[in-house]
């Protein structure tokens, strides 16, 4: 009894998930009923032509000739038992496709996430600590320019400034084209990772500088911190220890609503980068009207954000102990 | 009644600059608390009484500074020792309770941390003797079941028992001055009552000193032994707390007094011939002080020279200060 009391909240909760997912795929599904185009004109003009026999013959072997809740429902039974189809364009498994692309994005959102929060938090923190001195002014100045600067346009000038104008980065993609063994590979890698990662970083280490200065500048006037002085600690402690923990509260709730935007932001970074990642094979495959293996991106993103959320609230548990008899 | 005091404030005053020139927050303060003794600040809300716990413990907000005078802590001007030396005191020799226990605990660590924080800090104790010690401060302060209640958070305890996990921080590294800036104001009586007997027994076992800030002189007369009265930044009355509470010099704190209910069973205020005063007025804003004494535009007794010259401290009884011309007049008379 005590367990399934335990139990309950959990179940609940992923009850609450697997038909959220299902509704964002039914509401994926039809959005692309609704888009313009054809996938089969884009296979046929592909060819170079065809007749209409083949077109229609086409039409038949992907389903595409009956009606559209019949294709709704053949595909919500489909992803049901872990199909989501072959792409039209690729020809291969959809799942195998995203599994394979999947790494690359989620190193590039995860080391992006990381240096923006880990930069953000600090700056607002540094600048928390005089309001009004010179290095509170910068912060909120970059803030303000890194928050209005398109992503796309950052992507492209810092590409201009650090692999063409001073080439220490390379251009494009994820690997050198001779793959160097064991740990060269890795830092290969990391090498090609500085440009994107950073770019897609660069709003949000505004975002969150933003957020930390006035978190901590609220949080510094707190009866608490006068008391951690009175106690004769040092003002590394006293901001460091009892200041940033409770600085973090609202920064760790803002990850969690922030993650799906992350995975919009890294379409764009991939783009640009040619990063092979999930995000650009959503944009090529809104080109080529590669249905199933967008819907699959955006089914997969759905469940990402979602464990995203789930591990955020853990975190935010942890932080913050008035939350952890709170409603799970 | 002879000890060295422990503390002395000699001549402290503290200043906010401002466009229109410094205002000055405390004016030329001075009081000496003895070793082992409770001394009781009283006055209205902002005339300085928290202000000067802060000056002692150096922990004025932004903006405020000590602009003159010194205050000796055992022999030694703290005004303007280094920061360094200045953490080592804070906690150690000198301790603070605040006035908001709902407030004033980190909600975010456990009771348990942040009283051996303090004594990690303090005493180079090792992790688990500092718990250790964390432990018998919470017995200490009786919350029962300390050693469960070491791991609790400050949002599982009431306000009471929140303030005397406060006390206990602050008795954890064996100070020898307290200062309880209005300790109980936001606790229920009952629980006050327990507070204050917690507080004299605790300072009984150790010794400590105590400046107690209230505006509560029912407090005042059950727990300290000298007090100081204080009105808009000055410091207007001052000695022994039986001396002061049966014979006031100062109008303001016979006006105090008058203010003060006291249980009698029975007897409605109609009846009872002495129903409860108020002081008419208020308090003078900060930066716009009259230009005599700073207390006769409410006085009864003020006259043309009171309005116009500012009273000294003068002697009218032993070890028994007053600033206030008409007590100077009769301790003369």
């Amino acid at each position: 009894m005590d367990i399934f009391r335990k139990m309950t909240p959990t179940l609940t909760r992923l009850l609450e998930a697997f038909l959220l997912v299902m509704a964002v795929v039914i509401l994926n599904f039809l959005l692309i009923q609704l888009a313009p185009g054809d996938p089969v004109e884009v296979i046929v003009g592909e060819m170079g032509g065809a007749s209409e026999e083949l077109i229609a013959q086409l039409r038949a072997s992907y389903g595409l000739d009956r009606p559209v809740l019949e294709q709704l429902f053949i595909y919500l039974g489909k992803v049901l038992t872990g199909d989501l189809g072959y792409s039209y364009y690729f020809n291969t498994p959809v799942l195998d496709l995203l599994l394979q692309r999947m790494p690359a994005t989620i190193l590039l959102v995860l080391s992006a996430l990381v240096v923006a929060v880990v930069l953000g938090t600090f700056a607002g923190a540094l600048s928390a600590k005089k309001p009004d001195g010179m290095g509170s002014h910068l912060v909120t100045l970059f803030s303000l320019v890194g928050y209005s600067a398109p992503v796309f346009w950052i992507g492209m000038m810092l590409l201009i400034v650090f692999a063409s104008i001073w080439p220490i980065f390379p251009v494009s993609g994820m690997y050198s084209m001779r793959r160097p063994d064991g740990i060269g590979y890795y830092l290969d890698i990391a090498h090609h990772l500085v440009l994107p990662s950073v770019t897609l970083a660069t709003i949000y280490i505004a975002y969150y500088s933003r957020l930390a200065r006035t978190s901590m500048i609220e949080v510094l006037g707190q009866d608490y911190i006068r008391t951690a002085r009175a106690k004769g600690l040092p003002e590394n402690k006293v901001i460091w220890k009892h200041g940033l923990k409770n600085g973090l509260i609202p920064i760790v709730t803002m990850i969690g609503l922030q993650f799906g935007q992350l995975f919009a932001g890294a379409v764009l970074v991939e783009t640009v980068f040619n990063w092979p990642g999930l995000g650009r094979l959503a944009y090529d495959s809104i080109l080529r009207r590669d249905y199933p293996t967008l819907l699959g991106i955006l089914l997969f993103s759905a469940v990402l954000v979602m464990i995203a959320n789930a591990l955020t609230d853990i975190a935010y548990r942890r932080i913050d102990p008035r939350m952890r008899r709170a409603k799970a | 009644m002879t000890a060295q005091p422990f503390l002395e404030i000699r001549n402290l005053t503290v200043e906010l600059p401002t466009d229109s020139g410094p205002i000055k927050v405390l004016d030329d303060i001075s009081l000496a608390i003895r070793r082992g003794t409770t001394m009781g600040v009283v006055g209205e809300s902002g005339c300085g009484k928290s202000m000067t716990a802060l000056a002692i413990m150096r922990l004025l907000p932004p903006g405020f500074k000590i602009t003159s005078g010194q205050i000796l802590l055992d022999g030694e001007d703290i005004t303007d020792v280094p920061d360094a030396r200045m953490r080592e005191l804070r906690g150690n020799e000198i301790s603070m309770i605040f006035q908001e226990p709902m407030t004033s605990l980190n909600p975010v660590f456990t009771v348990g941390e942040q009283i051996a924080e303090a004594v990690r800090q303090h005493q180079g104790l090792d992790t688990g003797k500092a718990e250790q010690r964390a432990i018998e401060m919470l017995k200490a302060v009786q919350i029962p079941g300390a050693e469960a209640r070491l791991n609790s958070y400050p949002h599982e305890f009431s306000g009471g028992m929140r303030q005397r996990v406060m006390i206990a921080m602050a008795l954890a590294c064996q100070p020898r001055l307290i200062i309880a800036d209005e300790p109980t104001t936001a606790l229920d009586v009952t629980v006050q009552a327990q507070i204050f007997a917690l507080m004299r027994e605790l300072q009984q076992e150790t010794g400590t000193a105590i400046m107690l800030i209230t505006h509560d002189l029912g407090a005042v007369a059950e727990m300290a032994d000298d007090v100081a009265v204080f009105y808009a930044g000055w410091r207007i009355e001052s000695g022994p707390a039986a001396e002061i509470l049966r014979r006031p010099s100062h109008p303001y704190t016979s006006g105090l007094m008058s203010c003060t209910p006291r249980l009698r069973l029975g007897a409605s205020a109609a009846e009872g011939g002495a129903a409860l005063r108020e002081i008419a007025g208020m308090v003078p804003q900060l930066g716009k002080m009259p230009v005599g004494c700073r207390f006769a535009p409410r006085c009864t007794r003020a006259d043309g020279y009171c309005r116009t010259n500012v009273p000294k401290d003068v002697i009218v009884g032993p070890q028994h200060t007053a600033m206030c011309w008409k007590a100077e007049e009769e301790a003369l008379a």
